[in-house]
């Protein structure tokens, strides 16, 4: 048996100890977890009562409704962080059926009623609890692909082969929800599958012609006024914030920097900020970061930048000590989930990017979001568990993990 | 390489990508460093643009007092409430319906359709300060403060006082002392939206408005309206188009009442404003001139002979003086022919001289603008009959203030003083500041003024002036009739009637000067019977300035001396033909006696009075008068026959309240 280590089954049917294992990683990445989801609902209540008087709801109806979310998030990021990862594997495909499905609805006619318009979008399933499918697309995407490139890692260098049906399923994925239309969350969701694909080793060259077949879908994008506006606003204020007006295009943008300037080196102070009151857009959402900027300052911002990279760091650390190629793409699809939309959230709120609608995870309000981040925080304990159990420790040799695509644990092992 | 590739086939990809999240996160570190602690400041100024507005907090106005403290006008404090009912919540609806029905008295029905209005804005009007406390902080009600004006003591003297206009002083007092009162305005940093609207609730910074200084004139409410109320019963019953009757303090020049009647209304200023030919009132300081320049005495003798007397072709004539008499009588009788003989023996230089001297032709130097100098020629422009005529009070015009001064000269022991209006200023720190009387010159000597004084108490005794008389004091005065001058010619019917006394003439405490303007009448016999009716009721008007403790040693009557007797007072009428039955306001003088503060005086049964006569009446006993409605006194309160207190206040009920 010893000699055997990988068939060291008896152990694996009665997981030993049901903590967050032996490791640090996972007990950092649940404190990392804990600090910016508290952070995140303390910044709530300040930026959201304005917000819920404008729409005629008790001053702390997002706090709570958000308190509610990250609550049950919590709970299913402890649920998953002890379901071995290889589950994943298995339930890749029917992710993306479920996922596929609900988006469907949403852009299909007929289904008004549980999939009303709201700001000009179909973006929300009325289930009992309003569910957003394009949340679970994201997550699906990175599931699938992680599995997907393990099954094809040895095909990459064709593009036939390789890279192409990859892009089938993320373009059946992606373009119901450009068409709800959120064409922000289309790009997030594919930058994501890409990240995981490069990852895992495609050819440069692919990603070069991808390129270029994107481009003419870029350009008919362009076409449209007002983002043309919004990409000239862009360009200008990427060089000099300054020229920023508060007037046309670049008003968000104005908001969004007056807001994080006036918060100079320490802040305006918790609660006294006052962007929040109509000058900014969704103060509570799409720009909390903006938030965060002018209640705490350049420190406030300094800590919730580094919290954030502190979490992609220990994700990281977690993806290279895998298990397997599995645990190691879908540890860093995970972490890539949160460090992509955090960068793009906070750069358009530093203006860096053009203005999107992209939520901050663990900060912004909207459950969906909290629930998907927490599952994937919680997967990534899991992958960070299950590399330290002390059942396995004959497999690591000279601190590596090898190839384990064949004794991943779960239903799947070859 | 190879086997190391192996081991971590995926190393340098992640490498790659940790490389670009930390890259990622310092340009973002970069950027907010850029916008937050570079171009912090810059930022930190247009939020604040954005953000906040500067408001402006008006001071609280100063008030005006009168004499004994009594505002006059005040600044008062209102909230302008209006509701925007579609911010209401649908929670509070109930909460703001009950709050708007109790702190405005609204009903409910009125209430529940403010709150349930589709309207965008509905405004209520303006409420007192305790509204704010129901108020305040209700989603959806608006509370907005202003300032106005209150004049609680009516609108009295508003000549006097002016207006305000726009938060800066319009004319009179308000508008010279504008500085003193306006205060200084706070400054508020609060709150705007979006759209730049004042967000209610937040002030972030707040310089507090400083009020404004509070002005004691030296007005006496009392006086005032005692004073308009006998000179609206005469202009009522002469005819006359106005008129105006001041009151001073010879002695301080201070006005204790001005009250200047137009049309029936008196918020004019004529009294500075609109000089007149003084007529016979100007005899005194023709004398006074003559007198201090040795060209005359006054037992001297001169002869009038039938009445006329020429001059450069103008003839002087005298209603009554005929024959021999003394300088003196000739005064008191007001001998026109008398004094505009005795005029030639002055210059020209030295009768404009003495002229000027007692303030013709030259300003008070009152605090208030508008003030007119009169007429008084340089002699190099007079004509061979100006002398002449200046001894009876033509080719000279002098506003009612001045002739007030000038007598107030003589009652003073010949030292002109500059009329007061302020007293003193309160600053709000608790800090005044009292304005000193302020002298003039000495026009004559005291030994002169008072044989003049002597010589006008004549004149009430058994004079023209005696309609003016008064049983209990010594009245010094002199009346006076120029023939009023419109459309170019002097009318023969209508005249300037005036009347100016003081008293008691032993130590003279108060200076009445009385004028109808186009009456139906002569001076004496006109403006005498409203400066009777003047002093007897400043008498018993508390709070008159009068130095009462003195009053009774002076009084000639020995009707108080038993104290026990009902007194039943009759009032001069100011009818014209009733010759005027003599009154006993002695009685009233012993009210205030330091032996006898309060005395017990019966109601009398006005019922079928006019209310304006009946509360002359009721001044007259010591009262203090309260009317209800217009027109015939219907009943009183306390019922008449009823002892009270003087300085009670008796309630005039009229026929025409309520109905």
């Amino acid at each position: 048996m010893a000699a055997h280590p990988v068939d060291v089954a008896p152990a694996r049917t009665t997981l030993p100890d049901a903590g967050l294992g032996r490791g640090w990683e996972a007990s950092v990445l649940m404190a990392l977890t804990l600090l910016i989801l508290s952070f995140g609902l303390v910044t709530l209540f300040s930026a959201s009562p304005f917000v819920a008087r404008r729409i005629d709801v008790a001053d702390h109806y997002f706090v709570a409704q958000q308190a509610t979310g990250a609550a049950a998030g919590l709970v299913i990021m402890v649920v998953l962080a002890r379901v071995p990862y290889g589950f994943w594997r298995w339930a890749a495909w029917p992710l993306v059926a479920v996922a596929l499905v609900a988006l469907l609805v949403l852009i299909l006619p007929g289904t008004e009623a549980i999939a009303p318009v709201r700001n000009g979008a179909r973006r929300w399933l009325r289930l009992g609890i309003n569910v957003q499918p394009s949340e679970l697309a994201k997550f699906a995407i990175i599931v699938w692909t992680a599995m997907m490139a393990v099954k094809k890692r040895d095909q990459f260098k064709s593009l036939s082969r390789g890279l192409l049906p990859f892009m089938v399923v993320w373009g059946v994925l992606l373009l119901p929800i450009a068409l709800q239309p959120d064409l922000s969350t289309a790009f997030l969701a594919g930058a994501l599958g890409l990240l995981t694909v490069f990852a895992a080793g495609a050819r440069l060259s692919h990603f070069a012609f991808m390129g270029v077949l994107a481009s003419p879908i870029v350009w008919l994008l362009l076409q449209v006024d007002y983002r043309q506006a919004r990409l000239a606003s862009y360009v200008e204020q990427l060089s000099n914030p300054l020229a920023a007006t508060s007037d046309g295009a670049g008003y968000q943008f104005y908001q969004a920097m007056v807001a994080l300037g006036s918060g100079g080196i320490a802040g305006q102070g918790f609660g006294k900020g006052w962007q929040k009151f109509g000058f900014l857009p969704e103060p509570h959402n799409d720009f909390i970061f903006s938030m965060v900027g002018e209640e705490w300052g350049f420190l406030g911002v300094t800590l919730l930048v580094g919290l954030y990279l502190a979490l992609v760091l220990v994700g990281y650390r977690i993806a290279r000590r895998a298990p397997d190629l599995f645990g190691q793409l879908l540890a860093m699809g995970c972490t890539n989930l949160i460090a992509l939309q955090g960068f793009l959230h906070i750069g358009v709120g530093v203006g860096l990017l053009p203005t999107t609608g992209l939520a901050l995870p663990l900060f912004s309000y909207g459950r969906s979001n909290l629930l998907v981040t927490l599952a994937v925080l919680g997967i990534l304990m899991a992958v960070a568990r299950e590399t330290d159990l002390d059942w396995r420790p004959g497999l690591r040799q000279n601190g590596r993990a090898p190839d384990l695509a064949r004794v991943a644990i779960g239903g799947r092992r070859a | 390489m190879a086997s190391r590739r192996d081991r971590d086939p995926l190393r340098f990809r992640r490498r790659v990508l940790i490389g670009v999240w930390l890259l990622s996160g310092t340009a973002v570190l970069v950027r907010a460093g850029q916008v937050q602690v570079v171009q912090g400041n810059h930022w930190q100024e247009l939020a604040l643009r954005q953000q906040r507005a500067a408001q402006e907090i008006p001071a609280s106005r100063g008030r005006i007092l009168d004499r004994e403290g009594v505002p006059l006008v005040e600044t008062q404090e209102q909230f302008e409430v209006g509701v925007a009912p579609r911010e209401v919540r649908t929670g509070d609806a109930e909460a703001v319906k009950q709050a708007l029905q109790s702190a405005l008295d609204l009903s409910e029905r009125r209430a529940r359709r403010i709150v349930e209005s589709d309207d965008r804005w509905i405004h209520l009007g303006r409420f007192p300060p305790s509204v704010q406390a129901e108020l305040r902080g209700l989603r959806g009600v608006y509370l907005t403060r202003s300032l106005r004006r209150d004049y609680p003591q009516g609108r009295m003297a508003l000549g006097v006082l002016g207006s305000v206009q726009e938060g800066r002083g319009a004319g009179g007092i308000e508008e010279a002392f504008d500085d003193v009162l306006r205060g200084r305005p706070g400054r508020a940093i609060v709150a705007k939206d979006p759209s730049g609207r004042i967000m209610g609730g937040q002030v972030f910074q707040m310089e507090a408005p400083i009020s404004g200084s509070d002005l004691t004139l030296t007005l006496d409410a009392d006086l005032q309206a005692i004073a308009k109320e006998a000179l609206m019963a005469a202009v009522d019953s002469t005819e006359a188009t106005g008129g105006d009757l001041l009151v001073t303090d010879p002695h301080t020049g201070e006005i204790l009442a001005a009250v200047s009647v137009k049309n029936g209304v008196d918020a004019g200023l004529s009294f500075i404003s609109e000089p007149v030919e003084p007529g016979s009132t100007i005899k005194p300081f023709i004398l006074a001139t003559l007198l201090s320049r040795g060209r005359a005495a006054l037992s001297e003798e001169v002869d009038v002979g039938d009445g006329t007397w020429s001059q450069c072709g103008r003839v002087v004539h005298d209603v009554s003086a005929r024959g021999v008499m003394t300088l003196a009588r000739a005064v008191q009788v007001s001998s026109n022919v008398a004094l505009a003989m005795k005029a030639q023996e002055l210059t020209p230089h030295e009768e404009w001289e003495g002229l000027r001297d007692f303030g013709f032709g030259v300003g008070t130097g009152i605090a208030i603008s508008g003030e007119s100098h009169g007429t008084l020629r340089k002699p190099d422009e007079w004509t061979c009959q100006s002398r002449a005529s200046h001894a009876i009070g033509y080719e000279i015009a002098a506003t009612p203030l001045q002739m007030a001064m000038a007598y107030g000269a003589l009652a003073n022991g010949g030292r002109l003083m500059e009329p007061r209006l302020v007293k003193e200023i309160r600053y709000p720190d608790g800090t005044q500041e009292a304005r000193e009387p302020r002298v003039v010159r000495r026009v004559i000597r005291r030994r002169l003024a008072e044989q003049i004084t002597e010589v006008l108490v004549g004149v009430v005794d058994d004079g023209t002036g005696t309609a003016a008389g008064l049983a209990s004091f010594t009245v010094a005065g002199k009346s006076g009739t120029a023939r009023a001058y419109v459309n170019g010619d002097y009318n023969r019917d209508r005249f300037f009637s005036s009347f100016v006394g003081y008293f008691p003439a032993e130590d003279p405490q108060l200076v009445i000067y009385a004028k109808l303007d186009e009456a139906k009448g002569y001076g004496g016999a006109l403006a005498g019977p409203v400066t009777r009716a003047t002093m007897e009721a400043a008498l018993a008007a508390r709070g008159t300035p009068l130095h009462l403790e003195v009053l009774p040693q002076l009084t000639r009557s020995t009707a108080g001396g038993s104290g026990q007797a009902a007194p039943v007072i009759r009032f001069a009428s100011t009818d014209l033909a009733a010759t005027p039955p003599r009154t006993d306001p002695s009685i009233i003088a012993q009210a205030w006696s330091p032996d006898r503060p309060v005395l017990e005086v019966q109601i009398p049964d006005l019922r079928g009075v006019p209310v304006r006569e009946a509360s002359r009446i009721l001044h007259a006993l010591g009262l203090r008068v309260e009317v209800q409605g217009s027109g015939m006194v219907r009943g009183t309160r306390p019922l008449s026959g009823r002892l009270v207190m003087t300085g009670d206040t008796v309630l005039l009920r009229s026929g025409r309240v309520g109905q």
